[in-house]
């Protein structure tokens, strides 16, 4: 935790300036949170979601009741694919002057499984601090 | 912050664009014609229009559920098949098994249920699996709809992880355990593998050969486990490796079904179509068949609330709770026979005739609860499929009662059942004893019609040629001959032919001609075991000297074959015809063939050949002064039923029973030209006896029917008595009045039936 801690510091240090990067495991467990759900309500509309969207709120109690706004401020939801099995990984972060670069890493479920054939869409919650304006890159 | 939303709005476009293939809901119509025919459901075997509004008494929980109302679950509802009794495996992410709207119908983690992590714990950290038991078996209770087979048992497996992903050895291990269970008799599979595979080879290699060997190996149980898969969301002409292996592997087939989805939430309205995402039945058509499966409503994994889902995960559990309602429903039929009915009846018209994007059609619980064939009663054998084993259509098989104990048999008979089975697969079906029997009633001798029988004179013309023996006495109706008789003189011998009467009333009774020769007293007076009425009845009477004669007895058909002694003690022939009495004493046997005391029975209630009655009786008449004339009869009998072989009609007690009438008539009443009579009159009742009914009540899936014993006391709760004043006055010599009142008490020998009073007023002029 503490090592954590430094890297989060050196990190922001290293990049005051113009830009720092912040690695996925350096995230806090608790701002951090990933899953898929195969609920139409949740999955309809989809994107990314800050605390000003209109279905914030919404999302974010579709998933778990117990969830507050201040537990996150950022929701990404992801295009619907056609069965489970995918995983939304957060890669990075790079806070840039004026926004925050988040990038995604979704990955197809492993050669050869079997997935549950529901339409499902994989999203991550997160809670950035300082929270700029966000540009997305999915790969 | 205006700014960040800005560029939110700017930026999501390229997210879009850029996110990974596969998405749902934008396959489009898929190649084959999907779209392009009508869509109608909930039709009978028949094929007529059923609209599925039989469920009224939780319309407003199950019209709210339009996937149910799609696949005529009410219907299936409505002849009790609700689920009961029948175990469905959920091989998913888990189950909220705690849920309010399913708990009461979950069945324990069973040890390793949890195949992902390898624990006894297989609660949902998904929602997919929560979901899915949801639509098989959420509870009818006061929260939330409920599932397809509400009151079925889940078991639940986990095989998939908190990302909907499982491994052939989650899958296969899952399936390993459920082997094991013999309780367990559907496993819904709501996931796939997206492969495809030309052989059953290729098929094991695709979905992993745990699963394989271990889904085969459920399969060829004693009694297998059906199976249901999910045809997979990508749009695409051929389901999944799943399904595809169904086409290459008999044994797994045979209890298997691969589900597509339709869009329940279009139906009615865009057509009920193949959902954008599902897959098409291809290769497996011969085993698939169409459910709903977009945007249904069922249990949510983190709370007791709901939420909806799309996919043919959704369409697979309808199945696999249909399959519940049918196995529930019909006991007899095997597990891979529960599978046949539920495809053969799906409905495959109109949009759902192509086979190759909906297989055998959408499911339809309406028809799969109906009869598909001929509804037939079996012939007493124990074995459904054994050759021998013989099947009556259920207009063949008939019971139609004597009202001597018809009372009795209807009281006994109510409320109970008895299997009959459809040719199409001796799917057992479940239906009133009672229905195949109908009562005589007595009360039916005093309608209007036979009270003006009763009055009316015969208009018979008779007559009468001497000849060097005696009398030849014929009476026509118009030109028709009623009857014939020859008739000695002296020493007594008649030969008749269609009499509804013996010799004490042809040749004896004087009430005949008291009551201006009319049929009244017939119906009393005459033998009750000689049972007239075909219209061609055959009787034989002797008579030596008023002191012994026979009456024989047989009808055109052949049914009766009677024969009475007549001992004659007492005769006003021969000795103070002013104030001598009548007596007479009868000793007589009569057989009946395919009945019994004028009961006629077909099918699986027939009696044999050689049903008996023995019977004595006596008749007694006496004059008592110049006008007054009393008259009595009474009869008894003990009548053996012949049992047929192969009848439902087992065994039974003799059945005693009697009758009798006693009256006083009165000639000159009040004046010279006017008569009256009175009579009391019990008809012919069981005293004591019993019938015992073996009928099939139920069956098992291997094929065996049991049948339970009905002993039937054939007293009847009551006695008949019927009371009965007749005056007749001659008006002029060519003109009469009649008049009749009959009030019957216990109408058919029931105590619940009303007094009933019958008046009957006659007049005839003769011109």
């Amino acid at each position: 935790m503490l090592l954590s801690k430094l890297a989060i510091f050196s990190s922001l240090f290293l990049f005051s300036c113009s830009s720092y990067l912040i690695q996925a495991e350096e995230i806090k467990p608790e701002n951090l949170k990933c899953g898929s759900s195969s609920d139409v309500d949740f999955y309809k509309k989809n994107g990314l979601f800050t605390l000003v969207s209109k279905n914030f709120y919404n999302k974010l109690k579709r998933i778990d009741s117990n969830f507050n706004k201040d537990d996150f401020n950022f929701i990404y939801v992801s295009n619907p694919q056609s069965s489970g099995g995918y995983v939304l990984e957060l890669e990075k972060i790079i806070k840039k002057k004026d926004n925050h670069q988040i990038y995604f890493k979704e990955n197809k479920p492993p050669e050869g499984s079997s997935s549950i054939a529901a339409i499902t869409a994989t999203y991550c919650f997160l809670k950035i601090d300082n929270l700029d304006q966000v540009v997305v890159f999915i790969k | 912050m205006k700014n960040i939303s800005k560029i939110l709005a700017i930026l999501s476009l390229p997210l879009i664009l850029s996110a990974c293939g596969g998405g749902g809901g934008s396959g489009g119509a898929a190649a084959g014609g999907v779209g392009t025919g009508t869509v109608t459901n909930c039709t009978d075997g028949g094929g007529s229009t059923h609209k599925d509004t039989e469920y009224d008494y939780f319309s407003s929980v199950y019209h709210s559920l339009k996937p149910l109302t799609a696949v005529c679950a009410s219907s299936a509802y409505a002849r009790g098949a609700t689920g009961d009794g029948i175990q469905v495996a959920v091989v998913d992410t888990g189950i909220h098994e705690t849920h309010t709207d399913i708990n009461a119908n979950m069945i324990a983690y069973t040890t390793g249920s949890d195949t992902v992590n390898s624990d006894n714990d297989a609660s949902d950290d998904h929602g997919h699996g929560s979901h899915v038991a949801g639509i098989i078996a959420a509870e009818h209770n006061s929260s939330g709809g409920h599932g397809v087979a509400y009151d079925a048992e889940i078991y639940g497996f986990k095989a998939f992880n908190s990302s909907g992903s499982g491994t052939d050895a989650s899958t296969g291990g899952a399936f390993a355990l459920i082997e094991a269970i013999a309780a367990i008799d559907i496993v819904n599979n709501s996931w796939s593998t997206n492969a495809n595979c030309t052989s059953a080879s290729t098929c094991r290699s695709a979905i992993g050969s745990t699963t394989y060997d271990n889904w085969e190996d459920m399969s060829q149980l004693s009694t297998p486990k059906i199976t249901v898969f999910a045809a997979g969301n990508d749009s695409e002409d051929e389901p999944s490796a799943e399904c595809q292996t169904m086409a290459y592997n008999t044994d797994i087939s045979a209890v298997s079904i691969c589900v597509v989805a339709v869009s329940h939430s279009s139906l009615g309205k865009d057509g009920g179509f193949l959902a954008s995402f599902s897959n098409q039945c291809g290769k497996a058509a011969s085993y698939c068949m169409a459910a709903p499966g977009d945007r249904l409503l069922s249990l949510r994994h983190n709370s007791n609330g709901y939420v909806y889902k799309n996919g043919t995960s959704m369409a697979a559990p309808m199945v696999s709770g249909g399959l519940a309602l049918v196995m529930q429903e019909f006991s007899s039929l095997t597990p891979a026979q529960v599978v046949s009915r539920l495809l053969s009846t799906a409905n495959d018209s109109g949009e759902y005739s192509q086979t190759a994007i909906y297989g055998h059609g959408m499911m339809n619980l309406n028809a799969a609860t109906t009869a598909v064939a001929n509804l037939q009663t079996i012939n007493g054998s124990n074995l459904l499929d054994d050759p021998s084993t013989g099947y009556n259509d259920l207009v063949n098989n008939t019971f139609t009662s004597s009202a001597a104990f018809s009372n009795a048999l209807t009281n006994a008979l109510a409320g109970q059942t008895m299997e009959v089975y459809d040719s199409f697969d001796r799917a057992n079906f479940e239906t009133n004893v009672s229905s195949f029997f109908t009562s005589g009633s007595y009360t039916s001798q005093n309608t209007v019609e036979n009270h003006m029988a009763r009055l009316q004179p015969k208009t018979m013309e008779k007559v009468k040629t001497k000849n060097l023996y005696g009398n030849f006495t014929v009476e026509t109706d118009g030109n028709y001959i009623e009857s014939s008789m020859f008739q000695s003189a002296g020493d007594f011998l008649a030969l008749g032919f269609n009499q509804s009467t013996n010799s004490f009333e042809n040749a004896v009774d004087p009430l005949s001609g008291f009551f201006n020769d009319s049929n009244f007293g017939n119906n009393y007076l005459v033998n009750p075991y000689f049972h007239a009425g075909s219209g061609q009845d055959y009787f034989m009477s002797f008579n030596s000297n008023s002191s012994f004669g026979m009456d024989t007895f047989t009808n055109a058909n052949g049914n009766d074959l009677g024969l009475a002694f007549n001992l004659n003690p007492l005769s006003s022939t021969s000795g103070d015809a002013k104030n001598a009495g009548d007596l007479q004493i009868v000793l007589g046997t009569n057989y009946e063939q395919n009945k019994f005391l004028n009961s006629s029975s077909t099918g699986v209630f027939a009696t044999g050949d050689m049903s008996n009655t023995n019977f004595t009786g006596v008749k007694y008449k006496k004059n008592l002064g110049d006008d007054f004339t009393f008259v009595g009869s009474g009869f008894a009998g003990y009548t053996h039923i012949d049992k047929a072989s192969n009848s439902y009609i087992d065994k039974s007690t003799p059945l005693l029973t009697s009758t009798f009438t006693l009256g006083l008539a009165k000639a000159n009443f009040i004046k010279k030209n006017q008569r009256i009579g009175f009579f009391i009159n019990q008809p012919q009742r069981v005293e004591d006896g019993s019938l015992n009914l073996r009928v099939p009540t139920s069956s098992d899936r291997d094929r065996t029917v049991t049948y339970s014993n009905l002993n039937v006391d054939l007293e009847p709760d009551a006695r008949q008595i019927n009371y009965d004043i007749i005056f007749h006055k001659a008006v002029t010599e060519t003109s009469n009045l009649s008049a009749n009142l009959t009030h019957v008490q216990n109408g058919d020998h029931s105590n619940s039936s009303k007094d009933q009073n019958f008046i009957s007023l006659f007049y005839k002029k003769t011109f």
